[in-house]
């Protein structure tokens, strides 16, 4: 038997190493790329492989890891029931580092990435849980050189959303300490209270809640298509995993009569303004913002049904949802490419069918993905939500039926302004060639069918993470 | 495995002709696989008939959770005629392309007939909503895509998009109506449960067939206009028919009075779409309105709580209307053969509309009894007045036409009477003898009219032989735009640029120099909201 | 004289805190901002050993480094001219942080008590001060590196509060590294900033 490391080591500070020893072979682009694919995936496989009591037996030889490590005077502590969670971070990121040269959007994309996914498990597994909210804050910090490159400009989003990140620093660390003595203490309706209060607006802050969810659309506009929903999309399911920790932990949290309540009216009301927002939209790189802000909507509603399955249901749509994400980044990332135009507002959009049909459809398709349309991967799960509604209260049904519809409409706009051209240029572009690849077009083919297949087949994405919530045993029916 | 057959048939038919068309081009080859693929599922497609009801489950998503959701087909006497139809329209339409050669018909028309059949058949077939919205969704994107690869961005209208919208819309609003449901009964295996969500299911079929609102389908591609488009347009008509059939007869269990707000709508619907059917100048320029006249027969009949009677409404708008497009060139020589097809919906005791007037008209006599009836008169007038302008001979025609277009039209014959008889049980019927009576009363004295006035002819002469036709024609006119919607969306179209507008100053509040200190104050007044609330509990 | 060397390191904090909002001049921010961090150290030793009170100015003095050095890059680095005439904005910023400093002062004696009754008024003062300037410069600004001397602010105010309530090793060596990241990145802003114009 042999026990070389523990879980700490393999899955947080070997990727930070990792991450700054290939941001120094930036220079030799296929195995820096090569690197960056591959280092996530194989922690993935390695999270995967140890899953079951952090042992394998290889070549004869039986490896046991440690679950735990002490820093400073605290610990840091990844159990195996814990590894499907780091699984499918590092599986997230090796995703993103696939399509990553296509993208060319930044040369330190793989070496950050890794980082950022490195931290977003720290947070994960910090002892006590609430000093997670600093590591978040070093993130965000870290994911500034990759939204704000350098040859662009720092705009306004980018200043909002450090400061929107940074408010929730203070806000989750004192509800921590307001509330450490609670569980102890019988009348402490007060703490409770302000602690709860606390809490939930550093949450807000963090996932851009509507109303503060200001910062989205405008960082979405301004930075790399393709970069930016890597973070943002690692950064929600990072923290909503971290929301089912708190709950796990905190008792007289999850307890809360008023919190479920309040969860549903925050959820229903995230996809009620993200659609009604979105539908008048005119600039395509917003757009992901407004997906993202509903999708935050939708989890806070599954943690709120967690008494009805709604874990289940969160469980469920993880992959599809990022798989949605991933498929509009790259489609968003693919246009801004080929049109040579950073802006991607509507009017330039017009006809662009004509010039790039498949990336076109791919737009479409990720869309009515995230939308929920049937047929596509979000839907299976997305459905067993929308049938949990009207459970409850009917104007929450309402508002997330009026919010798919804003969707829908922002849909049939941006598809009209699509297969449109210009009056001028309509008769130009029949006569003008596709310019797609045959790179571009064996990918496209690709990810369509998949996320055909898997809206067929959803137990397909589904089957890898049924254990994902083990460590959250309070939760759990 | 019948079921299997069929759609092995079909799907491999369209393999077929895309590897050996794109190997080694051959029109007629390609041609012959399709017929035999569509004649094969055709055939086995009445071999059905001897195995009915029967179920197919697919698979089950989450089928280790607590939210099981069944995939399954299954076949039964209300989808089974719907089936057979469809699948007669596609070999008859097969049949009838050879008249259509020089019009752009190409051997990849033939893949979409069969892929779109296939497609179709998954529709009908689907044992509950959750499948039948699947294939909505299925189909409607292979049409647009196929709709948007057949045009150019020249020749593409506006109304493409609406109308997709529309079809997205009603895929969306049967979503809903399942979620309705879903607390009743989590296992939704069938039809059975959807009663207490009826009007929302009514509402998706009603706009998907364009009744509810009224929206007329889109036909302006000429691509469209002939062959295959007929089937593209009418086969999606087929799966919200079928639908609106597989209701349950005590339905209505919400607000009489919205119901009777939607019959009245529905009522206008019909009778506005068979005016306009009535007088068009082409059958082409009509088409929409037979789409929606005889829809709304159905949705009618599902209001009246016999949702089962709009089975033969669908049948006749499926059968009788694509003998009558199909029969294009309409040749006069066999002028009798699309006649023939109105036994499809004439509703004559012992034909196959006969058990549809029960869902249509009430008990006793009144205004709706009565606009009921002239409605459908209109409909058969409107259809005899297509066919009598026949013109063309048959010595336009290839050799091979002679023979498989008037085919094309008997197989749909042959289909009309074959369910006549054997359609469903108790489908012999004597149906409402004042209904089909005083409806045939009316198209008889309208044909004398008709032969006396010279309608039939040229409807130029229409000013002269109608008395008052001024101002019947400015009332019909204001009718025409009244019921068009074209004011609702003018007004949506302002409503939105008007929300816009509000929407951009929204947004410059937020995401302008003071968006932080902004979001500071929305910070101070959730506090406050969540303090109250907690402050109050 | 620890209480006199205690109270002025704590109005001298405020005051250069207060200066770094009204005035915008590189240079000058600067040095005020050094200042700031020096005054933390006698504040941080009235309750902590010398080895961990010393951590939090001396991260500051390393981010201040940090930034001086992308500043001298740049050629960033000018002569302070305290004779410019206040703008409107300036006037503003300042009548604002006065304002709420009073504020804070007025409300300080009932906050004290029911929120943080382990925290002595004075240093209550110094840490929510440091907070709500940091908040304001943070609001009033769109230029990166100003974003990040006010974050540094903020957190300056609420790591010193923090120390207080729950004093953890580990949470002040992340804060140390949040700090650190945050000298880094105004660095890049400046630079980034320095080769658009240059560009």
């Amino acid at each position: 038997m042999s026990n070389p490391g523990n879980t700490i080591v393999l899955w947080i500070l070997l990727p930070m190493v990792l991450s700054i020893a290939t941001s120094f072979l930036r220079r030799w682009k296929k195995i820096y790329h090569g690197l960056s694919m591959m280092i996530p995936l194989l922690l993935a496989v390695l999270a995967v492989v140890f899953s079951q009591n952090l042992t394998l037996n290889f070549a004869g030889r039986h490896i046991v890891l440690s679950d735990s490590m002490a820093v400073f005077d605290r610990t840091l502590q990844i159990t195996a029931n814990q590894l499907g969670m780091v699984s499918f971070l590092y599986f997230l990121c090796f995703a993103w580092n696939l399509l990553d040269p296509i993208s060319k959007e930044s040369q330190w994309f793989g070496s950050l990435s890794l980082s950022i996914t490195a931290l977003w498990v720290t947070v994960q597994f910090l002892n006590p849980f609430l000093y997670a909210a600093v590591v978040i804050e070093l993130i965000t910090l870290l994911s500034i050189p990759l939204l704000s490159p350098r040859g662009s400009p720092a705009k306004s989003g980018i200043i909002r959303y450090l400061s929107a990140q940074t408010l929730a620093l203070p806000l989750i660390l004192l509800s921590g300490w307001m509330v450490s003595g609670i569980e102890t203490s019988p009348s402490a309706e007060a703490l409770v209270l302000r602690g709860t209060l606390l809490l939930m607006l550093g949450f807000v802050l963090w996932l851009g809640i509507f109303p503060l969810h200001s910062w989205l659309p405008m960082l979405t506009e301004e930075s790399p298509p393709w970069t930016s929903s890597f973070l943002l999309t690692i950064m929600q399911l990072s923290l909503s995993f971290f929301l089912l920790k708190v709950l796990n932990q905190y008792g007289w949290l999850r307890n809360l009569p008023e919190l479920v309540l309040s969860l549903k009216w925050i959820g229903a009301l995230c996809i009620f303004s993200a659609g009604v927002i979105a539908a008048f939209q005119t600039n395509l790189k917003r757009l992901p913002a407004y997906f993202f802000l509903a999708e935050t909507g939708y989890i806070l509603l599954s943690v709120a049904f967690r008494g009805i399955g709604g874990l289940e249901i969160l469980r469920m749509t993880l992959l599809p949802r990022v798989f949605g994400y991933w498929v509009l980044g790259f489609s968003v990332s693919t246009l801004q490419q080929a049109l040579d135009d950073n802006t991607l507002d509507f009017d330039s959009l017009r006809g662009l069918f004509w010039r790039f049909p498949l990336t076109s459809v791919l737009l479409f398709s990720s869309l009515l993905n995230l939308i929920g349309a049937p047929l596509f991967a979000v839907f299976p799960a997305r459905r067993v939500l929308w049938n949990l509604l009207p459970v409850d209260v009917l104007p929450l049904s309402i508002l997330v039926a009026i919010g798919v519809l804003g969707m829908l409409i922002l849909f049939l706009r941006l598809f009209s302004t699509l297969v449109h051209p210009k009056q001028e240029d309509s008769q130009e572009l029949t006569e003008t060639p596709k310019k797609e690849g045959p790179v571009l077009i064996a990918a496209v083919a690709f990810i369509l069918l998949a996320m055909i297949v898997f809206g067929i087949f959803p137990d397909l994405l589904d089957d890898p993470f049924r254990q994902l919530w083990a460590s959250f045993q309070n939760l759990l029916p | 495995m019948l079921t299997y057959v069929i759609f092995g048939v079909l799907l491999l038919g369209a393999v077929l002709i895309l590897i050996t068309h794109s190997y080694k081009p051959n029109t007629a080859r390609s041609w012959v696989i399709a017929i035999v693929s569509a004649s094969i599922a055709w055939v086995a497609s009445f071999v059905l008939r001897l195995y009915l009801p029967a179920d197919i489950p697919l698979m089950t998503w989450h089928a280790e959770s607590s939210f099981a959701d069944p995939l399954a087909l299954a076949i039964d006497y209300i989808n089974w005629p719907f089936l057979v139809a469809i699948l007669s329209m596609a070999v008859a339409v097969l049949l009838t392309d050879t008249t259509r050669m020089e019009a752009g018909i190409t051997p990849y028309s033939w893949l979409r007939v069969l892929t779109i059949t296939a497609l179709n058949l998954i529709s009908i077939l689907a044992a509950n909503p959750l499948t039948m919205a699947i294939s909505w969704m299925l189909i409607d994107l292979v049409d647009i895509l196929s709709l948007l690869q057949l045009s150019s961005a020249s020749q593409l209208g506006s109304k493409i998009t609406s109308a997709f919208g529309i079809r997205l819309l009603s895929t969306f609003m049967l979503v809903f109506a399942t979620a309705n449901t879903w607390r009743i009964d989590p296992v939704q295996v069938g039809y059975a449960q959807i009663a207490n969500a009826s009007i929302y299911f009514l509402m998706a079929a009603g706009l998907r067939l364009g009744v509810l609102p009224l929206n007329l389908p889109f036909l302006d591609s000429p691509e469209l206009r002939r062959g295959s488009g007929i089937l593209f347009r009418l086969m999606p008509a087929a799966s919200a028919l079928v639908l609106i059939a597989q209701m349950q007869d005590e339905f209505l269990h919400f607000d009489k009075t919205f119901s009777t707000v939607v019959q009245v709508l529905t009522l206008i619907a019909a009778f506005y779409s068979a005016v306009m059917w009535m007088t068009r100048e082409s059958s082409f320029e009509a088409r929409p309105y037979w789409v929606v006249a005889l829809s709304a027969f159905a949705v009618q009949s599902a209001l009246n709580g016999h949702p089962g009677a709009s089975r033969v409404w669908g049948l006749g708008l499926l059968l009788s209307g694509s003998l009558l497009f199909l029969f294009d060139p309409p040749i006069r020589r066999i002028m009798f053969l699309p006649l023939i097809g109105l036994i499809g919906f004439t509703g004559l005791p012992y034909t196959l509309a006969a058990s549809g007037w029960q869902g249509l008209l009430p008990e006793w006599i009144n205004f709706t009894w009565v606009i009921m009836v002239l409605t459908h008169a209109f409909l058969v007038i409107g259809y005899l007045r297509f066919l009598f302008r026949s013109e063309s001979t048959v010595t336009g025609l290839e050799k091979y036409a002679r023979i498989t277009f008037p085919l094309g039209l008997v197989i749909l014959i042959q289909t009309i009477l074959v369910l006549n008889l054997a359609g469903w049980p108790g489908v012999l019927t004597t149906g409402s003898l004042p209904g089909s009576g005083i409806s045939l009363f009316i198209v008889l004295v309208a044909l004398v009219l008709g032969w006396k006035f010279g309608f039939d002819k040229a409807s130029t002469k229409l000013p002269q032989t109608i008395p008052f036709y001024r101002l019947l024609s400015l009332m019909i006119s204001s009718l025409r735009q009244f019921l068009s919607l074209a004011w609702v969306s003018t007004a949506f179209r302002k409503l939105f640029i008007a929300l816009s507008s509000l929407g951009a100053f929204f947004n410059q509040i937020i995401e302008g120099d003071g968006g932080v200190l902004w979001s500071l104050v929305f910070i101070v007044i959730l506090s406050i909201i969540f303090l109250s609330l907690g402050g109050r509990s | 004289m620890t209480d006199i060397l205690y109270t002025l390191a704590l109005y001298l904090a405020l005051l250069s805190s207060l200066l770094i909002l009204i005035r915008r001049q590189w240079t000058l921010n600067l040095i005020t901002l050094t200042v700031q961090f020096l005054c933390l150290f006698p504040v941080l030793r009235s309750f902590l050993p010398l080895q961990v009170a010393i951590i939090q100015p001396l991260t500051g003095l390393m981010v201040t480094l940090i930034l001086y050095l992308s500043l001298i890059n740049v050629g960033g680095i000018k002569r302070i001219d305290l004779m410019l005439r206040l703008t409107s904005g300036e006037v503003f910023r300042a009548l604002a942080g006065i304002l709420l400093l009073s504020l804070l002062l007025a409300f300080i004696p009932q906050l004290q008590p029911t929120v943080f009754p382990a925290v002595p008024g004075s240093y209550l003062f110094l840490c929510l001060g440091l907070i709500v300037l940091g908040i304001l410069q943070i609001g009033t600004t769109r230029e990166p590196f100003y974003l990040a001397i006010g974050i540094l602010t903020f957190l300056c105010g609420f790591q010193l509060l923090y120390n207080r309530l729950d004093f953890s090793l580990m949470l002040e060596a992340l804060l140390v590294a949040v700090n650190l990241m945050l000298a880094m990145m105004g660095s890049f802003f400046v630079i980034k900033h320095a080769e658009e114009e240059a560009s």
